[in-house]
């Protein structure tokens, strides 16, 4: 009776537990070249393989919500206000990163390369949202004329390099992780 | 105290009145009030000045650019720039300031959970379609409780690892990423373990998921309310028509 009660509890727990997961990976910073690449990504894709679909979609809506709320979430604080801000897409995209990773997973059968397809799959749907907001930020309310190119130039090609090695991690550590979660929280993707 | 509710509302239609109005005059009124509403909340300016300052750079680079690309007659004391343009820079940069000024007076005078509360309660009606509400409110708590406790957990395993001999810095590329594998994989599996002990200790102090759920701190709507519903949309209402 409390196993199966629990079960659901767990749940909730783990959600909770990837947005904050996520909330930290805002603040950790890693020095690689061209640009420091922030772990944000990593854990939104992360969610999606280890929660699945709904579930990951829902920790990461959780993760935006608080942010937007006033919680300091997010890379510089939080608040409303950061919906009027050009990067704000890609937190939309976070949201639907993890639904497309999973749904992905859910069809085919586990192995590292599909993990690896999944997350890259995950990493086009953030840009998928992020980069026309860019744009139409860029187009219409900085008023710069060239906001195409500039948004593919400083919103996606300079995090390309960091976004494989993500992906590639993530392949690595996907396996362990799943059979570690699965066992430990009776959790089913 | 005023409602979470009345005040995430406020706060909404501020923003949006902020981005509506007309005239540049009315918006410069508009962003007195703001500010005089700072002094109201008895919350002190350098702390809102904080709150701005991850938009300063945007903000100035997006009213330079208006000064200087909108076409029009030529300022003769500045170059390249026009007297639309300046217009045009004054008053987006006004909108976005006031926006946030607004939201960050909303954030300081709001408690975490006071706004979780008003937030479920604006999402009710997505029950319906089978938006899992009190799940994502419970989860936002849960959440902030957890940020720290990462925190603890990640030194813990790092700690533990480098007393094991983990070398992070020499090797290459490849060699260093390999190297993070011994650290991520305990540290992800210690902070489930954390979940799993909070989602037991939820259960027994008698958590049960779909039930609803009583508030600690009920949010009532009271007359003050009422009146600070009614005075802010009658003064955003007469900015709109100026």
């Amino acid at each position: 009776m409390l196993a199966r009660l629990t079960m659901q509890t767990r749940r909730i727990a783990v959600i909770a537990l990837f947005a904050a997961l996520t909330a930290a990976g805002s603040m950790v910073k890693i020095p690689l070249a061209p640009v420091p690449v922030t772990l944000q990504s990593f854990f939104v894709l992360l969610a999606g393989v280890i929660l699945g679909p709904r579930d990951g979609a829902i920790s990461q809506s959780v993760y935006v919500i608080s942010g937007l709320l006033g919680l300091p979430v997010f890379s510089g604080g939080g608040s409303i206000a950061y919906v009027m801000r050009p990067s704000f897409g890609f937190l939309l995209g976070f949201i639907c990163a993890p639904y497309g990773v999973g749904l992905y997973l859910k069809r085919k059968a586990y192995s590292k390369i599909h993990v690896f397809i999944a997350c890259l799959i995950g990493t086009f749907v953030i840009y998928l949202v992020g980069m026309p907001y860019l744009a139409l930020y860029l187009r219409y309310i900085v008023q710069r004329p060239d906001s195409v190119m500039f948004s593919i130039k400083a919103g996606m090609l300079i995090f390309l390099p960091g976004d494989m090695l993500k992906c590639a991690f993530i392949a690595i550590i996907a396996h362990p992780l799943t059979v570690m979660v699965e066992e430990n929280n009776g959790l089913k993707k | 105290m005023l409602d979470p509710r009345v005040k995430l509302l406020i706060t909404t239609l501020g923003i949006g009145t902020g981005f509506l109005i007309g005239s540049t005059g009315t918006l410069i009124a508009f962003s007195a009030l703001c500010f005089c509403l700072t002094f109201i909340a008895e919350i002190p300016v350098l702390r809102l000045v904080n709150g701005l300052k991850p938009f300063l750079w945007l903000f100035l680079f997006t009213a330079v650019l208006h000064v200087f690309m909108t076409p029009g007659d030529k300022l003769t004391w500045l170059p390249y720039a026009t007297r639309q343009g300046l217009a045009n820079g004054i008053s987006v940069g006004l909108r976005l300031v006031c926006a946030i000024w607004i939201s960050t007076i909303f954030t300081l005078t709001t408690s975490p959970s006071e706004m979780v509360g008003a937030m479920t309660w604006f999402m009710k009606p997505l029950r319906h379609v089978r938006v899992p509400v009190d799940e994502v409110a419970l989860a936002i708590m849960l959440a902030m409780r957890f940020i720290p406790v990462l925190f603890e957990e990640a030194d813990r395993t790092l700690t533990a690892q480098k007393a094991r001999g983990i070398d992070l810095e020499s090797g290459g590329m490849m060699n260093r990423i390999k190297s993070v594998v011994p650290i991520v994989i305990p540290l992800l599996r210690g902070i489930f373990r954390r979940a799993d002990d909070l989602a037991v200790a939820l259960t027994i102090k008698g958590y049960r998921p779909g039930q609803v759920r009583s508030s600690m701190r009920e949010i009532k709507f009271r007359r003050m309310d009422f009146l600070a519903l009614a005075l802010s949309t009658l003064l955003l209402g007469a900015f709109l028509c100026l």
